[in-house]
């Protein structure tokens, strides 16, 4: 049966190029909209590593003075004020300063590993940031008032930056060297977060350390942002308050408050917004495609009416006749499709994918394939029925 | 002959309504996104108001510092902009300006953010705002830092109703200005014109903004031709490459240029060092991926109207038989494709006029007014009457190739 369908497919070779040429393209919009959902269901699925139910990040323009000016001494008292001033507040159960919030846009990173472009995101953070931003501590511990007498920086990693620098071994109290250029800087580790994916829910979640915030010196990288928890139940008004007791202290400075869930509406929307335009833009390809082959088909049966009717009348059954027609788009699909994963083969050579991972690229290339298999038959089901219903004397008188 | 042609190709259309409407289908779609997505290309690259003169402006968008084991990325600060490109010799004008922050409000328990962005007075020469009340504010406010504010209309919307505002005093982040112009809104996809709140830069309460080299800023330089460019360029390279980094320890070179907008978003997307001209990389890349968008409707009309004229072999047959040429036919059928593509084409249009709508009322861009100009309608029917020409070449050079007896009998190839 096969061996015949792929004789009758080859014996009409020369119809069907642009057909094919039709599937392999399609083949390949599937794949790169199915790859790329796949990618981002999976990392929608990854935990967060911290809670942003209840927690406001409150941006304080320290008045647009750029990065790694002169930071004065002043400037930094008056963080510690503003820290303070809010510590006190009854709506407020924590707060800490920290150099990125989480969705928010600043970020800094550092290299792990030169040879490998391994680079790893860093942060800075107080002694209460464990408690405001929800972070789980999966070994060790977090930063401590006392962490200011160390003589060796202390940092907080997180798994992803655990596996790629201490594999198996024991990571809590060991040495790690930041090495940038020339210089090497020693670290302690100290803790272990379960992660802490600051990008949000859709980015790609990177390896992470935090540096510690040390209340007795200015740090080198301006922290800008406070971010607070609030005891639960706390009405949205109090960003009036909160806003104006702020002010109070720090006149010349402007403030800007945005719940964390509010950003993570946001994050959610900005990056879905594209993948949703490539879906709709990508589905409607696929129906045009899908239009044009019933179009095909269908022109293909008129034209065979000849040939069907005398199956027909030869003893074949409706069945038959439906099952031919569907049989030769399945073959003219194969070829397509055929065309289509020697050109997906070449596609683990791109980065993106490589960073897929292998195993699952696959999975979306017979995902995609599947698909297309589906889309196609049901393309086929409505000429193939027409074509069941050639009445043999009528075909055969058509001459 | 023309007349025929037509009138044979509107009634070959309406013989097969379901091949018709696919087709019509696949172009207008097609068409549609194409000409949805220029429109979003071009107000980016050529924003309009308030940049009208933008071929001839340059900006300074990017630094990078290079220290011995940081590399920063940034906006430029004030001291730099203010010390390398305010006074560029060979200028029209110049303007420093900062890149805009959100600004928190509340009026009546309301809550109002708004973007907010302090400039100097070159700004208002240099940018050319429509102004719905008063007028800007000038050089003299920003130096004696006078608390003093444009707004947009839809600030003044949310401000103060369907009153106008000019005179009357409005509270942004804790302090008040007194608001001396009302402008339309501007979109974001002209970043440089982008705000709700403009104020002078004299009013922010850094002593020494001067000292700033990085983060906050920008600039645009407008020259008196093109022709002044490099020179300008050169200059400008000339004086960052002078400039005293104060905290040498963090960072020990700066590298920052005067660019053109499209070199910005080009560079932009190919991600490539501060300085490098890809605009014309860009152009291509846009032109291929819409090319390549191109080619399965392309390929599906090829099909469609491969079937429409198999169907019709003996049609063409008999035409043949009585010494039609092949000239005529493929003529006829290019007619005829050129009929579907051209009413398609329209469809196009209206579906991309709906869409754009869509995309504005959304409030996904804000302030956006993506509209269809000429030039967009235009490139739109040029592309159309290249598709019709393109996908109905193969089909007709198959069927010039029939031999009249076999297509007679209806036997095809």
């Amino acid at each position: 049966m096969i061996r015949h369908l792929i004789r009758l497919t080859w014996n009409r070779r020369r119809t069907y190029p642009l057909l094919i040429a039709e599937i392999t393209i399609s083949f390949l919009v599937v794949l790169v909209v199915v790859s790329s959902a796949a990618t981002f269901l999976r990392r929608y699925r990854l935990p967060m590593g911290f809670d942003p139910r209840n927690v406001w990040a409150v941006t304080c323009d320290v008045n647009a003075s750029g990065f790694f000016d002169e930071r004065s001494q002043e400037e930094h008292e008056r963080q510690l004020l503003l820290l303070r001033e809010v510590r006190g507040l009854p709506e407020v159960a924590h707060a800490s300063y920290v150099f990125s919030a989480p969705y928010g846009p600043h970020s800094s990173t550092t290299t792990l590993d030169k040879e490998k472009d391994l680079s790893v995101e860093t942060n800075v953070a107080g002694d209460d940031a464990l408690a405001t931003l929800g972070l789980r501590l999966v070994e060790g511990r977090w930063f401590e008032p006392g962490d200011g007498q160390l003589n060796i920086e202390p940092i907080v990693i997180d798994q992803r930056m655990r596996r790629l620098v201490f594999r198996d071994g024991k990571a809590v109290g060991e040495e790690w060297a930041e090495t940038n250029d020339e210089r090497s800087r020693k670290h302690l580790v100290i803790g272990v977060l379960e992660a802490f994916r600051r990008g949000g829910e859709l980015k790609e979640p990177l390896p992470y350390f935090f540096y510690r915030d040390h209340p007795e010196k200015a740090s080198s990288l301006p922290l800008k942002t406070l971010v607070i928890r609030l005891r639960p139940g706390t009405p949205t008004a109090f960003e009036e308050t909160l806003i104006s007791r702020l002010r109070a202290l720090a006149p010349a400075w402007s403030f800007t408050v945005e719940p964390l869930t509010e950003a993570r509406r946001r994050h959610l929307q900005e990056m879905t917004t594209p993948l949703l335009i490539g879906g709709l833009l990508a589905g409607s390809l696929l129906l045009m495609v899908a239009l044009g082959l019933v179009g095909v088909l269908w022109q293909t049966i008129i034209r065979r009416t000849h040939e069907i009717g005398i199956r027909r009348s030869l003893g074949a059954t409706a069945g038959d006749i439906q099952r031919q027609i569907v049989g030769e788009v399945m073959v003219v699909t194969s070829l397509g499709l055929a065309l289509g994963f020697a050109l997906a083969l070449q596609a683990p050579l791109l980065p993106p994918v490589r960073a897929l991972g292998l195993h699952f690229y696959g999975l979306c290339v017979v995902l995609a394939a599947a698909g297309i298999y589906a889309l196609n038959f049901l393309c086929a089901m409505y000429p193939s029925r027409l074509a069941a219903k050639v009445v043999p004397a009528d075909a055969l008188r058509y001459e | 002959m023309l007349r025929s042609y037509l009138l044979l190709a509107w009634k070959v259309l309406r013989r097969r309504p379901f091949f018709t409407a696919t087709s019509l289908f696949g172009i207008a779609f097609t068409l549609s996104v194409l000409t949805v997505a220029s429109a979003l290309y071009e107000s980016i690259a050529n924003p309009g108001e308030p940049l009208t003169r933008a071929g001839r402006v340059l900006g300074v968008y990017d630094v990078r510092g290079l220290g011995p084991h940081m590399c920063v990325f940034s906006s430029p600060g004030y001291g730099l902009l203010d010390r390398c490109a305010r006074s560029l010799p060979g200028a029209e004008k110049v303007t420093v300006f900062g890149k805009g922050e959100p600004m928190t409000s509340f009026l009546e328990g309301r809550k109002i953010v708004s973007q907010f962005r302090r400039t100097d007075g070159a700004y208002w020469e240099l940018l050319q705002f429509r102004f719905l009340e008063g007028a800007p504010f000038t050089a003299d406010d920003d130096s004696t830092g006078a608390f003093v504010a444009v707004v947009n209309a839809t600030t003044r919307r949310r401000f103060f109703g369907s009153e106008p505002a000019t005179g009357k005093s409005i509270v942004l982040g804790g302090r008040t200005y007194r608001v001396v112009g009302v402008v339309k809104d501007v979109p974001i996809t002209c970043p440089e014109g982008y705000a709700d709140v403009w104020t002078p830069i004299g009013t922010s309460l850094t002593p020494d903004r001067q000292k700033s080299y990085l983060g906050g800023y920008q600039c645009l330089v407008l020259a008196h031709s093109r022709a002044d460019f490099a020179n300008l360029r050169a200059e400008f390279a000339r004086r960052v490459a002078e400039v005293q980094i104060p905290d040498q320890q963090e960072l020990q070179t700066l590298t920052a240029a005067l660019e053109s907008r499209q070199a910005y978003v080009a560079r932009g997307t190919f991600n490539t060092e501060i300085g490098r001209d890809m605009s014309a990389r860009l152009s291509f890349a846009v032109f291929f991926v819409m090319l390549l968008f191109m080619t399965l409707p392309a390929i599906n009309l090829v099909n469609l109207t491969m079937s429409r004229v198999l169907e019709r072999s003996s049609e063409i047959g008999i035409r043949r038989a009585f010494g039609a040429s092949a000239r005529s036919l493929i003529g006829q059928f290019l007619v005829e494709n050129l009929v579907l593509t051209g009413i398609a084409g329209i469809a196009g249009l209206l579906l991309a006029a709906v869409l754009l709508s869509i995309v504005n009322r959304s409030g996904l861009v804000p302030y956006a007014h993506f509209g269809i100009d000429l030039r967009v309608f235009l490139d739109g029917l040029a592309l159309a009457l290249f598709f019709g020409l393109w996908s109905g070449v193969y089909p007709a050079w198959r069927m010039s190739r029939m031999d009249p007896i076999r297509a007679l009998q209806g036997r095809l190839s």
